[in-house]
């Protein structure tokens, strides 16, 4: 559900550690005045991969927003680094990625790099918070295999690829017929409602 | 076969965003909006030369495929995003980012669209001039971008 702009909700982002990662002084800017306006203090501005790579090593880090950076997708490449030898915990870290524009020939580079979320540019504050909140409380696992190390790309509930399963726990996509009949409404309200007993 | 590690790590964000004190969501917005409208004084000059740097690098198109070319177009159109928002010009955003996709279409396709890309020029510099709320002028314009674009619609072979 979208984050309302008018909402009374609270959230507190003071003491969190962010690592931003933008090339264009603009684009820098504008993700400053974003996330300060969120309330964060503390923050690593990186305009280079291996500015953020030092930091990275050297520094624990809660939030990272990493910008694609170029056509060539240098920061899609960050993310790849930061999940395999970033070290932990920093490996673990959420990550937001930012894109201009994610040319057709990027996109499976961009899904497949490790990021927890990737918003498209032009970036706004409700946006921004609703993907940093959208992280914090979702509880989605952590893969690591040779091919991809990042949170689980299935995330949506749509069922395996292509309708194969290929996880051990992916069910088949063809429903079985009913093992047992079906329970009365009775039975039902009896798993949901209160009920006294006496023992 | 290789083997598969999964788990759930625990982010320290999670128990800070929920730490007392901190800000309301339309308190943050509010202040976060107040700050990026700070920047709209820095921002004219870089979209105004951006426009002249997308016209010029058009400036040099031949009349064959030159995908060198292209890649810098499309460089220059990409540094275009986020600056006319931030001058509250929606539908110029629009229009670079349609930039952008036929640029990246016309790459990946090895096609020359030189009418195609100069309409965009066009109405790059028709919605700058145009005042913000001009929306009903603004939406015909998008629309025939929209078409220019799908003329190089890269079909799914999945």
């Amino acid at each position: 559900m979208a984050l309302e702009p008018t909402s009374r909700g609270r959230f507190n982002l003071e003491k969190a550690s962010i690592l931003m990662l933008e090339a264009n002084g603009m684009g820098m800017d504008i993700l400053v005045q974003i996330v300060t306006g969120l309330g964060a203090k503390s923050l690593y501005r990186c305009n280079t991969v291996e500015d953020a790579q030092e930091v990275v090593r050297h520094n624990n880090v809660d939030l990272i927003i990493a910008d694609a950076l170029s056509p060539a997708g240098e920061g899609y490449e960050f993310v790849s680094w930061l999940r395999t030898q970033g070290g932990e915990p920093n490996s673990f870290a959420p990550v937001v990625v930012t894109a201009a524009h994610t040319p057709v020939s990027m996109v499976q580079k961009a899904r497949d790099c490790g990021a927890h979320y990737i918003v498209k540019k032009p970036l706004t504050p409700i946006v921004m918070l609703e993907r940093i909140l959208w992280i914090a409380r979702e509880s989605r696992p952590f893969i690591e295999c040779d091919a991809y190390v990042g949170p689980d790309r299935r995330h949506k509930n749509e069922g395996p690829p292509d309708g194969k399963p290929r996880r051990r726990d992916d069910l088949p996509p063809e429903v079985g017929l009913a093992q047992e009949p079906n329970m009365s409404q009775d039975q039902v309200d009896g798993l949901f409602a209160a009920r006294k007993v006496s023992l | 076969m290789s083997s598969v590690r999964i788990h759930r790590p625990k982010y320290a964000l999670a128990g800070m965003l929920r730490k007392p004190g901190g800000l309301t969501v339309a308190h943050a917005v509010e202040r976060a909006g107040a700050n990026l409208d700070g920047l709209q004084a820095e921002a004219w000059p870089q979209l105004d030369e951006g426009l002249g740097q997308v016209e010029a690098i058009y400036s040099r198109y031949g009349q064959v495929f030159d995908d060198a070319l292209l890649a810098e177009h499309y460089e220059a159109a990409v540094r275009l995003i986020g600056l006319p928002s931030l001058c509250g010009l929606d539908a110029l955003e629009n229009a670079a980012h349609s930039l952008c996709d036929l640029l990246d279409r016309l790459r990946t396709t090895g096609k020359l669209d030189r009418d195609g890309v100069g309409v965009h020029i066009q109405a790059l510099r028709l919605l700058r001039n145009l005042p913000a709320e001009s929306g009903e002028v603004a939406e015909p314009v998008l629309d025939g971008l929209r078409r220019v674009r799908e003329r190089h619609a890269i079909l799914s072979t999945g």
